[in-house]
């Protein structure tokens, strides 16, 4: 049975990110050769950005040309055909998610694969990361790990410090 | 279109053999998908792995032979095979075959040259990292551990930057420590890299003195009989660069071990003596009752190196012919030596799977299957012997590289080659004579003279090398264009280099190009360059020689030489 919402999010315990990098290949070969995932470089680590899919998404509301959107599963989206990739969404999110770098005449943007989340899979950035360090969870359940929640999706004990 | 035979395969791209899963989308292109039916340890894919659908449909596929002249001209397979009979029985003929492919490949390569009544001499190519890495652990006999074995440990000793070019070697490491954080992790490395940040004991050391700092680490954890390679702790700390406290506490954390989990990560350009420290790593596993996982640039380099070893396999002088079975060997060698040997070779023939640097010069190329599409026998860097499923028919006339030297030996009239592999071959270590290691004693400290810097490689995720299989890739051209040389922010400033600068390096050997990357945690003096890249090997003696280690480099901002 279809979900009214998916409430799962993809959370990455900084803990165990071994800045692989092999979250970006499984999402850049799965969505046709688009840089979704971005690594923010700190020096000490490269931490990869991944979108929050948030229940009020910035970048949906400061889209001019309705291209992005939320559908009825409250999963934020990119319609290839309408983003003019005028950049107002790269601007709008407040997380540094979205890249200016345009791919195809379009903004690269997190689907959260949704087509696989509804065949009971988890995303591919999940399912490839070798290191164990994305899930695919409720934000909720992190409290009961004992982990450090930073800005809602990265956790870990201490999570720009690793030893 | 590529039509999947099966859907469930291992990883041939490394030597952890990961489990791997292609499916092919509603939408008709073959993507990768992920085993959740294989233990936990044992999930994830690393991002050459990813790549793996792309290769099998590659545009760029080798699907056919050419004669390459002054003008190319594309000819059925057989009689390409039929003409390379008769060049090989009229000249001295070396067959090179690369040590990544199948077991049954190398075992057919390895059976011809053994019936051409010495017209034809084999030789099975190994990086030369891996392979001296498995004389040295060879020679120690210690056990080999799986990752179900290595998450049994109570302490972890790693040699080099295994997480970053293996990430899925980090799962266990990480299972044990979620049991018990305060289990040691020791990291021995000459670059701070994605494997020393998670270290309780972090020993970066000058490059090319691991040994030392093995030995003494050998020493305390009770390792006796090491001869001239013997280490006391202070003569370590002191020669390495550590603080004596730092190494003395990172040999107590070993010694305290009940059961010692060692990896050890090789690469060519960090030390000159990867057997020495493969050697001393078995030992101190042994004595700490634990055991060894080789992090090995080639798939099935452990299996290779048994067959080569049983077979008495060896390069000497190349003939007048030779036939290079998936290796890229211009690639591979630097640039002098790679003139040197082609130079004498009077044909070049070159089975691949997608262009290489090696089939610009071939005079002859035959199509050549990937190891997903032969399917054969590996042995992982645990020692397990697998059997790695077919995927997918190999396109137009590509073949196993079995295949094509079972079809040269029928040319040739002769008889018994076949695509077969002893398997009690691959399940058996060599004997390795330990003294003749222990002998050479440490290799001298490599020091840069005044106004140079000390060249090492860094470990990267996403390339092994420029000629490689995955550099055919989208998503290794994204990420990782071009190579990157780390500096210290001190010893960039007065040369007036900036991250994103273009910087020109230049050694004995040679000299390449990379972008400048500018940061603090880089030790002074020591420029780290991107491993898998040709322009920065050429920095490098990167030849089949073992000159190998660090080298001294004159670094200057491109644009401004004199």
């Amino acid at each position: 049975m279809k979900p009214e919402t998916i409430e799962k999010r993809v959370i990455l315990d900084m803990d165990l990110c071994v800045e692989c990098r092999s979250c970006g290949s499984a999402c850049f070969y799965g969505h046709k050769n688009q840089p979704i995932i971005n690594y923010a470089d700190t020096e000490k680590v490269k931490v990869p950005i991944i979108c929050r899919q948030c229940k009020k998404p910035a970048c949906v509301d400061s889209c001019p040309n309705d291209a992005m959107y939320q559908d009825e599963l409250t999963v934020s989206k990119r319609s290839l055909t309408k983003c003019t990739a005028c950049g107002s969404c790269v601007r709008g999110c407040p997380f540094g998610v979205l890249t200016d770098e345009m791919i195809k005449h379009a903004v690269p943007k997190c689907d959260l694969c949704e087509a696989r989340v509804l065949e009971g899979k988890e995303p591919r950035c999940v399912q490839t990361c070798p290191s164990g360090a994305l899930s695919f969870g409720e934000v909720g359940t992190v409290e009961d790990t004992k982990l450090l929640l930073l800005s809602t999706r990265t956790t870990g004990h201490h999570p720009l410090k690793r030893r | 279109m590529v039509s999947l035979k099966s859907k469930d395969t291992r990883c041939s791209l490394c030597s952890l053999a990961c489990f791997l899963r292609l499916s092919e989308s509603p939408h008709g292109y073959l993507e990768p998908d992920y085993r959740t039916d294989v233990p936990e340890l044992r999930r994830g894919v690393c991002n050459r792995g990813n790549m793996t659908a792309e290769l099998l449909a590659h545009i760029r596929r080798i699907d056919a032979a050419k004669f390459c002249g002054e003008e190319t001209r594309q000819v059925p397979l057989e009689e390409a095979i039929r003409s390379l009979a008769g060049t090989v029985q009229a000249s001295r003929t070396t067959l090179l075959i690369d040590g990544n492919l199948p077991a049954e490949d190398i075992a057919a390569a390895l059976a011809l040259a053994a019936g051409s009544h010495g017209k034809i001499a084999a030789s099975v190519y190994l990086p030369t990292e891996d392979e001296m890495v498995l004389e040295g652990l060879a020679a120690s006999r210690a056990r080999l551990l799986t990752p179900e074995n290595l998450a049994e440990c109570d302490a972890i000793l790693i040699v080099g930057d295994a997480f970053a070019t293996h990430p899925v070697i980090s799962k266990p490491v990480h299972a044990l420590r979620k049991r018990n954080v305060r289990t040691p992790l020791v990291v021995l490395d000459s670059l701070p890299g994605r494997t020393s940040i998670f270290a309780t004991h972090p020993l970066l050391v000058r490059p090319g003195t691991e040994s030392r700092v093995l030995a003494a680490l050998a020493g305390k954890s009770g390792v006796r009989d090491l001869g001239v390679l013997s280490c006391e702790v202070g003569r370590a700390a002191s020669e390495s660069g550590l603080p004596e406290g730092a190494l003395a506490a990172a040999a107590a954390a070993v010694a305290g071990a009940k059961k010692l989990g060692v990896l050890v990560r090789a690469e060519i350009g960090k030390a000159a003596n990867w057997d020495q420290i493969g050697l001393l790593s078995g030992l101190i596993a042994s004595a700490k009752a634990g055991g060894v996982t080789a992090c090995l640039t080639y798939g099935n380099a452990l299996g290779a190196y048994r067959l080569a070893r049983a077979a008495g396999a060896r390069l000497d002088q190349p003939g007048e012919t030779v036939i290079v079975l998936g290796t890229d060997v211009v690639s591979v060698l630097s640039r002098q030596e790679c003139n040197r040997t082609l130079d004498g070779i009077r044909t070049l023939v070159a089975a691949a799977q997608l262009p290489t640097l090696t089939l610009g010069a071939a005079d002859v190329v035959l199509p050549l299957a990937f190891n997903f599409e032969a399917g054969g026998t590996t042995v992982t860097g645990s020692g397990e012997v697998i059997t790695v499923e077919s995927l997918a028919e190999a396109p137009g006339e590509a073949v196993p590289a079995g295949e094509l030297v079972m079809r040269l030996a029928h040319a040739m009239g002769l008889r018994g080659v076949e695509r077969k592999v002893d398997r009690s071959v691959l399940e058996t270590m060599p004997e390795v004579d330990v003294r003749a290691i222990i002998e050479r004693g440490h290799p001298q400290v490599a020091k840069a003279p005044e106004g140079a810097f000390l060249a090492v490689t860094a470990s990267d995720a996403i390339h092994f090398h420029t000629g490689g299989r995955t550099s055919h890739c989208e998503w290794p051209k994204y990420m990782a264009p071009n190579p990157v040389a780390t500096m210290n922010v001190d010893d960039a400033g007065p040369l007036g280099i900036k991250s994103g600068d273009e910087v020109l390096l230049v050694s004995n050997e040679g000299e390449g190009r990379a972008t400048a990357e500018v940061v603090k945690t880089q030790a002074a003096g020591v420029v780290a360059v991107s491993s898998g890249f040709a322009e920065m090997r050429r920095l490098f003696p990167w030849n089949m020689a073992r000159r190998t280690g660090p080298v001294a480099v004159k670094i200057q901002k491109a644009g401004s030489e004199t």
